[in-house]
């Protein structure tokens, strides 16, 4: 009998929320296998979702027999990576180095859409203030930019890793980009009429010259970092990935920022995120809040770059209209976001090509709503 | 287990609109600085 007890004696610690969070993390897993979605960071965060909530767990933090702390692998990495918006902040060097701004470059009216399809998150912002801080409605308007690391890095830097909430910012920032294909379409289609949809835009590509390619980054580096200095590393770190893609004579560097770098920071990003997924901190009714609250700001910030789209049109002589569909692009979330533009387009007219304008708006999408991620961090931080 | 305590103001709305509206006239101001400095790029150092 004292064998079974010393073997299965943390069996009574397992509880209801302990449960729960497990089917959670198992959901994670089941979404990112059988469903497809970004399956490199959802798989991490539901294993490390179970690996967090079994009692007792040795991958964190916890109080000995004899009363001493006794650090675990995933809090050690989390305050190694996370706390401090390393792992972020890496990453983005890796997503730098994998965006070709030559679309964006080619036909630069599109920067526009990406600022409008930003509207999301101050809209956000200023729902999510009805039931929370300036600081959490602000923590909490940024997964509007559908952007991961950059609401790591807000979050983190305006609540500090040990706020209640951070976890479920993070969970829905991943996971509402992974459901960029389901959220959008139906907005896009309530907003715009057949017609619309119809628009074909001129395809002509404009030749871009490498130094361009080469004084981009670093000049959009100079500009955001002006204007929002304290959160310069945000978009130096993205444009400095670029610069090394763009330059010319870093291939293998390039190369291994956007597969190996990338690759071994999401693994570990995904699984450290984990860290605040515990049931103590997640099982709150302010979850589901914030939870909705991502979605507004998805949805929001969908809205924003198509109707943004539409008023411009009013203003536009016949031949020169844009097809609306295009403003949703800029919610960032690349490349799932363009992609899913054109598949829309496709589907109303198989003649109507409108990637390269997608995703123009959408790598516009990407430099925005990093800059409202400074912004943001310039007002609260 | 529940830490339900977050508050329900509704005026809150109202009064953080001002930051949405500054918060979009940065983005704007911020993306047309950079689409004058692309143009300008693209023209003086575009493929002869």
């Amino acid at each position: 009998m004292t064998i079974f007890k010393d073997l299965f004696f943390n069996v009574i610690n397992v509880d209801i929320p302990t449960v729960i969070m497990w089917l959670i993390g198992g959901l994670l897993i089941y979404l990112a296998i059988a469903k497809d979605m970004e399956p490199s960071l959802l798989l991490p965060m539901g294993f490390g979702t179970i690996l967090v909530n079994i009692p007792l767990s040795g991958a964190i933090n916890q109080m000995n027999s004899a009363g001493q702390e006794v650090e675990g692998a995933i809090e050690t990495l989390f305050n190694m990576g996370i706390a401090n918006e390393l792992f972020p902040l890496i990453l983005f060097i890796g997503i730098g180095a994998m965006i070709d701004f030559t679309p964006v470059l080619a036909n630069p009216k599109l920067m526009i859409f990406g600022a409008a399809a930003q509207f999301g998150i101050f809209f956000t912002f200023c729902l999510a203030n009805i039931f929370f801080t300036d600081l959490e409605a602000a923590s909490i308007g940024i997964i509007g930019a559908a952007d991961g690391p950059t609401a790591i890095v807000v979050a983190n830097q305006l609540l500090g890793e040990d706020s209640a909430i951070t976890g479920a910012i993070m969970v829905a920032a991943y996971s509402y980009m992974a459901l960029v294909p389901i959220i959008q379409p139906p907005v896009i289609k309530m907003l715009t009429t057949r017609k619309e949809r119809l628009i074909r835009m001129d395809n002509k590509n404009a030749s871009v010259s490498k130094l361009t390619k080469i004084l981009f980054p670093i000049v959009v580096t100079i500009v955001a970092g002006v204007v929002a200095p304290s959160s310069v590393s945000l978009i130096g770190f993205l444009m400095f990935g670029n610069l090394i893609r763009e330059c010319g004579v870093l291939d293998s560097l390039s190369e291994t920022a956007q597969k190996v770098l990338a690759n071994l920071i999401t693994i570990f990003l995904g699984l450290t995120i984990a860290c605040q997924m515990e049931a103590e901190k997640f099982l709150q009714p302010s979850t589901l809040l914030i939870l909705g609250l991502g979605l507004f700001a998805f949805i929001f910030d969908t809205a924003g770059g198509v109707i943004f789209a539409k008023i411009l049109n009013v203003f536009l002589p016949k031949d020169k209209k844009i097809n609306p569909m295009i403003g949703a692009a800029g919610i960032s979330a690349f490349p799932m976001s363009g992609r899913v533009v054109h598949k829309l387009g496709l589907e109303e007219d198989n003649q109507n090509f409108l990637l390269m304008h997608s995703i123009g708006v959408n790598v516009s999408g990407q430099i925005a709503s990093v800059i409202a991620g400074s912004l943001i961090l310039s007002f609260f931080g | 287990m529940f830490n339900f305590d977050f508050t329900f103001n509704p005026m809150d709305f109202i009064t953080s609109l001002p930051i949405m509206g500054k918060g979009m006239l940065g983005i704007f101001l911020v993306i047309m600085v950079i689409y004058v400095t692309i143009v300008l790029l693209t023209k003086i150092f575009k493929n002869k």
